[in-house]
């Protein structure tokens, strides 16, 4: 019988084993005796624990973690416990919600702007905290960045690390070759209905188009006929506008006149790549990978030039899109004065954590934006990243995420549509419009009604 | 006296032993099947999010299912125009193929494994590789078709074959419907060929009165786990069109994955996946009922 039940056990122990989770865990005491003045403020306050989940892989955690491991090394006194849940699979959204509602959380956890309220209920007002700090923020944050973490009632539910922006990037030689002149700032969609033209040829694997389709195209396009897909409030859609149909047609054309490839040539062949290898004349490049497809395009001997990202064709404003993380500090955190100084330092109290996430990203420490992110230059062509320091301030939150991602990904449909199945724009509009106009009033924002 | 109560102890020390020996297993169904199930049964009556927390909304989640949303009967009518053409397909090719593999012909064991192979190879990897021979302008499939002058259609952004496409690439890797039918077919007495062709059967007529019959029960076991397994496709048009072009290709495991995982409406995620655990076990007792009139045991 005991023989039995250790045999039961055993198997039982072997089950459990084999249906743990995995994560990544770094666990410090730090011991550096490196101090900054705002250590040495926060040391005589703060102590105890605190426990820190970020998401990602690569670059941008690999700079995630150097700054956070500065924070560590300032601040022996506390003891910090720092996370990475791989993103892949929504194995974040997943283990993140499930521990925020279970009330496991951490103290602080990585966020974005672009949730839109998704998981507000499981974030802190910061206001009283930065009221009672007393610090100006427009002084020390980078100009644009801080918006996207108000809700739509006010409640500041997070704190900004670091964001991206775009540019565009051209291939000096096609346009040298196809005789068309560069382009230049405040360009919109239908100028590129006229000088793409000479750029649009070949077929099969010469193929060439004038522009390669971002994953940001989508979003771009729904700015580029002058108008905003929703109002600032969140309580209006305007996709039965009269620019969204505009933009929807502008994006019909540009597909279906081989401007820009469609979406089925764009998944096996990405846009970075059908850029650097010559067969697109233009680019949305992005802060976070500037520095890579600059090399790559260089070393395939590509000339290259940058502008402006195009203007809405009605109202004539730039139309640049944003890409953001931030901080939160969890309504069920243990030590929220020190998620606070931790985000404090993060988002502009010390340059050293700032200047250690510069490599994926622009930091929203003012100061060091506009000093040591804006000088690094990339590859021979010397470009700098003062351009997205530049228009960073006019830029609009990734407008499909979180909370608003199935209005996204109606739009996508509406843009399948027109570009591959050749529908008729106003007729795309009319079907799809309304279906956007219903999840906004579903939005937990919106109503108080049931059902999700 | 004390026989009848020594029996009785030792039948409830089996039972005891039974259900020690089966208790991991039990506890594995019980906590990572049964629960969850029950759980996600009581999600649907609720407008949880990501955290599984929400208010009790009564049947407004099947109200929204049935009555409000458009794409949830697209994704249920892409789901099963994608099983009826995979299931048929996949059955009639895995028992040619099986019977082809069932003949002695020379490197018979190099085909077995060549047609093996696509099964065990991963998924995610060869779904991408197929999105490169599927491109409408340098895939392989076009390319070919343009050095016989024919022009290769939109294979993956047309909505009329993009569901097809898929349907082609799945049926690439039915190596484990093989090996069910190849031993199906190879347990079939070799007495039954004999005495067929001493009557004068041809192959043909052997195939139709001897091996399909008698390979019955191999052909509804791959029916059920190919039904079940169609219903539920996710990874092919997940990675190959994202669901498009125009929702062509979404289908009812996409759709609830965005619900529970993108759109943070894990309740409404829930009835998603209760309808098809509803519909996948109606059809699969339909088709078990059907089974007494047409598989054949040999016992």
């Amino acid at each position: 019988m005991t023989k039995k039940l250790y045999g039961v056990l055993f198997a039982g122990l072997l089950l459990s084993f084999t249906t743990g989770c995995s994560r990544q865990k770094n666990t410090a005491d730090s011991s550096s005796s490196g101090k900054t003045a705002t250590a040495t403020e926060a040391k005589s306050k703060l102590s105890g624990d605190l426990v820190i989940w970020a998401w990602g892989a690569d670059q941008e955690a690999k700079a995630r973690e150097k700054a956070i491991k500065i924070f560590i090394a300032e601040h022996p006194e506390l003891h910090i416990t720092y996370s990475i849940i791989p993103t892949a699979n929504s194995a974040w959204d997943q283990k993140a919600s499930a521990a925020l509602a279970a009330g496991t959380g951490p103290d602080v956890i990585q966020m974005s702007p672009d949730y839109f309220g998704m998981n507000t209920k499981y974030y802190r007002d910061l206001r009283p905290y930065v009221k009672a700090d007393g610090v100006d923020l427009n002084t020390v944050l980078v100009k644009g960045m801080l918006d996207g973490y108000y809700d739509t009632d006010g409640k500041l539910e997070g704190f900004p690390l670091l964001a991206n922006c775009f540019c565009l990037a051209y291939n000096k030689d096609m346009f040298d070759k196809a005789g068309v002149p560069y382009p230049t700032n405040g360009w919109t969609f239908e100028d590129l209905l006229k000088w793409g033209k000479a750029f649009v040829g070949g077929t099969g694997v010469n193929k060439t188009y004038a522009m390669a389709k971002h994953w940001v195209t989508n979003n771009v396009m729904a700015y580029a006929g002058g108008g905003t897909p929703y109002s600032d409030d969140l309580k209006t859609s305007h996709f039965d506008s009269r620019e969204m149909l505009k933009g929807l047609e502008l994006y019909q054309k540009l597909v279906q006149g081989g401007y820009v490839p469609t979406d089925a040539a764009q998944e096996t062949m990405d846009a970075s790549t059908l850029f650097i290898s010559g067969k697109a004349a233009t680019y949305f490049i992005g802060g976070m990978d500037a520095g890579d497809t600059i090399t790559d395009a260089e070393e395939n001997g590509i000339n290259l030039g940058f502008c402006t990202m195009p203007c809405g064709v009605s109202d004539g404003k730039e139309i640049n899109i944003q890409f953001a993380t931030g901080w939160a500090v969890t309504t069920t955190a243990k030590n929220p004065d020190a998620a606070w100084q931790f985000l404090k330092e993060s988002a502009y109290a010390n340059d050293d954590m700032a200047k250690a996430t510069c490599g994926s990203g622009m930091t929203s420490n003012k100061s060091v934006a506009e000093s040591y992110y804006e000088n690094m230059v990339y590859g021979k062509c010397r470009f700098s990243n003062k351009i997205f320091v530049d228009h960073m301030g006019i830029t609009h939150i990734n407008p499909f995420g979180g909370t608003l991602s199935p209005a996204g990904d109606i739009w996508a449909t509406m843009i399948s549509a027109v570009t591959d199945d050749n529908q008729n724009a106003a007729a795309a509009q009319a079907e799809y419009a309304p279906r956007v106009e219903k999840e906004f009033q579903n939005f937990s924002f919106n109503t108080a009604r049931g059902g999700n | 006296m004390k026989n009848k109560k020594n029996k009785l102890n030792k039948k409830w020390s089996d039972i005891k032993n039974f259900y020690i020996y089966i208790s991991p297993w039990l506890i594995y169904l019980i906590v990572l099947i049964v629960y969850p199930m029950i759980k996600s049964f009581i999600l649907c009556f609720t407008d949880s999010d990501f955290g599984g927390k929400g208010n009790f909304i009564g049947l407004a989640n099947f109200v929204k299912a049935f009555q409000e949303d458009p794409l949830f009967f697209k994704v249920f009518r892409n789901t099963l125009w994608y099983v009826v053409l995979f299931v048929p397909a996949s059955l009639v090719l895995s028992f040619f193929i099986g019977w082809l593999l069932s003949r002695k012909i020379h490197g018979r064991g190099f085909f077995r494994t060549v047609f093996y192979l696509p099964y065990i190879t991963a998924g995610v990897a060869v779904t991408m590789l197929w999105g490169w021979i599927f491109n409408g302008d340098y895939g392989l499939i076009n390319y070919i078709l343009s050095l016989l002058g024919i022009p290769g259609p939109h294979w993956l952004t047309d909505k009329r074959i993009a569901m097809v496409s898929i349907v082609i690439m799945c049926l690439w890797s039915i190596g484990n419907s093989i090996l069910i039918m190849l031993s199906g077919i190879q347990d079939i007495p070799a007495s039954y060929y004999e005495n067929a062709r001493l009557d004068g059967a041809s192959t043909f007529r052997q195939i139709f009165s001897i091996t399909i019959p008698l390979c019955t029960p191999s052909i509804f076991f791959n029916l059920i786990i190919g039904v079940i397994g169609a219903f539920q496709i996710f990874n092919q048009p997940y990675i190959l069109t994202k669901g498009g072009p125009v929702d062509s290709t979404r289908t009812v495991s996409m759709y609830l994955f965005s619900n529970a995982f993108e759109y943070g409406k894990m309740g409404y995620a829930s009835t998603i996946a209760w309808c098809l655990f509803v519909i996948i076990m109606l059809v699969t007792i339909l088709i078990q009922s059907s089974s007494k009139k047409w598989v054949f045991y040999d016992n």
